[in-house]
């Protein structure tokens, strides 16, 4: 094992290879609370890569609903048993990664779910947190939570299905660290679906090797954001990339809001795979549970998302979400504008604060039509 | 700390290896057998594992391990043992090797393995041949033998309606024919094999068809092992009361480099390896024995 560094833990800690941070690092942030589950990521992505024969139960993207939706079934609570209690001393975590923790003979503490873990992606979908009491009545204020979760692979720094495969037959691209399953070596041998701790990773029948999210690269080797980032209808996502650790700079997007204003933050962090999708946490979900899940930054990031009114700046970068099919490399606030740029820094999207708003009349006398829509 | 055990186990391995003077076959486990003799015939039972040929070979038992030398290691083994017997003729040199094993798992799910068997033959000096998958200066060659490709070459190649018979799919892209769209015959275009990306990127382990059960490999050390271009290789196995009965035919001489030349006269070494998949066995997580001696008529 070698020693690497995991800003999630604030600490160094043990990992089969040695460091090797790519020269930037694709991320994405998403954002819990504008979430529908309307699926369309879900559709988007299986219909242009995992629509063949043997992907059937393949979802490199999926919405859940947490705390009791899951896919495949139970994987986070069956890593987390596996795991044990999680310790946290302020940012620093005190326990076990699953590297830390693998077992004799193993490089990565893991579990294998069965077939049938797969077989309903949508069991526990809309399933509310505790009891609605007899009586009860919409007052403004929901007395019990849910909300939900969209997963894809994390594209980790540190991946666990990458330390797991004897034959080296994942890796990760130096030049945007998207983690990709080499389909020529791969032998089937499934080490990196036990490993990969958001089981991530799935094995096709019919092919007989694993596969996995393979971040739309064709798109983003032109510039272009991923299948599920741009058909997002609820406009909860952002993809773009996260310079190295102490190389942030204030007018990257994803640098601002997860390295700078950290109102962004991983995934089961305490799992140690340094994973890159960020989530900006539910704001009425019990704290307890949003820590489990998001690490110690959650009280801070949502007193943050709550100042957005009045934090042009964050305004401005949060603007940025869905707005534009290009990658983002720049961005800055241009009075009570959101101004995103491309990569060789041209505009290419501009946000009002407040989107104009235009009355029609309600008789249109060109078409000798009634409109139903007069705003 | 735990890889440095383990790589002191291997290290150890390696010392009382080059201090008795080779691999393996000087010190085997306790009740292996000494040598497997091969006995010339003038034809080969190589599609019947069963055939009273076989009995006219010596037997030799060769004892096997839980793999521990590298990761993924095998915790806990489920097989002791395996029975082998050598046979050969102009053309061939074919292994019967012969083991208990309860389940017959021949199908492939994320949490289904197949029962596989495997032979080594060093295709360097075979004294300085490490038995554990070679080395770049004494690579060995594999011949691969799985359950789930009998069952391809007996049944045709497992499909998704055989491992779950209640589903359903609409059409998919590219695909001709009728649901449930049988992967060997309703996927031929390009378009529609893309698809399947194992299969598109060339991967031998998504072959929709096979001839034979086996496979010709050869690795230069851990994860290194690589299919032949050509396949020369026979095989076929049989599982009946409870033991699986597998051959696997080497072609004597092949113009390939990665084969080893098996000439008559000219002694060689085999070592072993075998899955149990009911066990999830696979990979390094297999049952292994060091190199024997394999005596050609």
């Amino acid at each position: 094992m070698s020693k690497v560094h995991n800003w999630h833990l604030n600490r160094d800690m043990e990992y089969p290879y040695e460091g090797s941070r790519p020269s930037r690092q694709i991320a994405y942030i998403f954002d819990t609370n504008k979430c529908i589950a309307c699926q369309t990521c879900t559709v988007a992505c299986k219909t242009t890569w995992t629509s063949g024969k043997g992907q059937e139960h393949v979802f490199y993207n999926n919405v859940e609903t947490k705390p009791y939706g899951f896919f495949p079934q139970a994987w986070d609570v069956s890593v987390q048993r596996l795991l044990g209690p999680n310790k946290w001393k302020k940012d620093t975590y005190e326990g076990k990664t699953v590297f830390e923790a693998a077992p004799p003979g193993e490089r990565v503490l893991g579990y294998l779910p069965d077939e049938e873990d797969y077989a309903s992606p949508n069991l526990g979908e809309d399933v509310i947190a505790g009891s609605v009491e007899k009586g009860a009545f919409f007052q403004g204020m929901h007395q019990t939570w849910m909300f939900y979760l969209a997963r894809i692979c994390n594209h980790c720094t540190y991946p666990g299905c990458l330390a797991a495969c004897p034959r080296k037959a994942i890796y990760k691209r130096p030049e945007d660290g998207i983690v990709l399953v080499d389909q020529s070596r791969c032998r089937g041998y499934r080490e990196c679906v036990k490993a990969c701790p958001y089981k991530k990773i799935f094995y096709n029948m019919i092919t007989r090797v694993s596969e996995k999210c393979i971040g739309c690269f064709p798109l983003i080797e032109q510039g272009e954001q991923p299948q599920c980032v741009k058909t997002c209808i609820g406009k909860i996502r952002l993809q773009g990339f996260l310079s190295k650790p102490g190389e942030e700079r204030a007018d990257n997007p994803l640098d601002y809001l997860i390295r700078i204003r950290k109102i962004a933050l991983p995934l089961y962090p305490q799992y140690g795979t340094e994973p890159n999708v960020y989530y900006i946490p539910p704001l009425h979900v019990p704290i307890s549970f949003s820590q489990q899940m998001f690490g110690p930054g959650v009280e801070a990031a949502m007193t943050t998302y709550r100042g957005v009114p009045n934090d042009p700046d964050l305004l401005s970068a949060l603007l940025l979400f869905g707005n534009t099919p290009r990658i983002l490399h720049r961005f800055r606030r241009d009075g009570q504008e959101a101004v995103g740029y491309d990569d060789k820094d041209q505009e290419v999207v501009r946000v009002p604060f407040t989107e104009p708003f235009f009355a029609r009349d309600f008789f249109d006398k060109k078409n000798d039509v009634y409109r139903h829509n007069i705003t | 700390m735990l890889q440095k055990k383990l790589w002191g186990g291997f290290l150890g391995l390696s010392i009382a290896a080059s201090l008795t003077g080779c691999w393996g076959t000087d010190q085997p486990p306790p009740g292996t057998s000494s040598e497997l003799k091969a006995t010339k015939v003038a034809s080969l039972p190589i599609e019947d594992p069963l055939s009273s040929t076989w009995d006219t070979a010596t037997e030799a038992t060769v004892v096997l391990l839980p793999q521990s030398i590298t990761y993924p290691i095998l915790g806990k083994g489920s097989v002791s043992e395996l029975k082998a017997r050598a046979l050969s003729d102009d053309k061939f040199v074919a292994l019967r090797l012969s083991w208990a094993d309860k389940t017959h798992d021949e199908t492939l799910e994320v949490d289904k393995f197949t029962d596989a068997v495997a032979i080594e033959l060093p295709l360097g000096d075979p004294q300085k041949t490490n038995p554990m998958m070679g080395s770049t200066e004494n690579p060995v060659y594999i011949l691969h033998w799985k359950a789930v490709w009998q069952r391809d070459v007996d049944k045709g190649r497992a499909d998704v309606q055989d491992l779950h018979p209640g589903y359903y799919s609409d059409p998919y892209p590219f695909v001709t024919g009728r649901f449930p769209y049988d992967v060997q015959e309703a996927f031929q275009t390009d378009n529609a094999r893309r698809y399947f990306p194992g299969l598109a990127a060339g991967n031998p382990v998504s072959k929709l068809y096979r001839r034979w059960p086996v496979e010709e490999l050869h690795a230069e050390g851990f994860g290194s092992l690589a299919d032949h271009s050509w396949q020369d290789a026979r095989g076929k196995g049989v599982w009946k009361d409870g033991r699986w009965s597998v051959v696997l035919a080497i072609p004597r001489e092949v113009p390939d480099r990665a084969n080893p030349h098996l000439l008559s006269g000219q002694n060689t070494l085999v070592a072993f390896a075998v899955w149990d998949g009911g066990s999830q066995n696979v990979g390094g997580r297999k049952h292994w024995a060091p190199f024997l001696k394999l005596v050609l008529p």
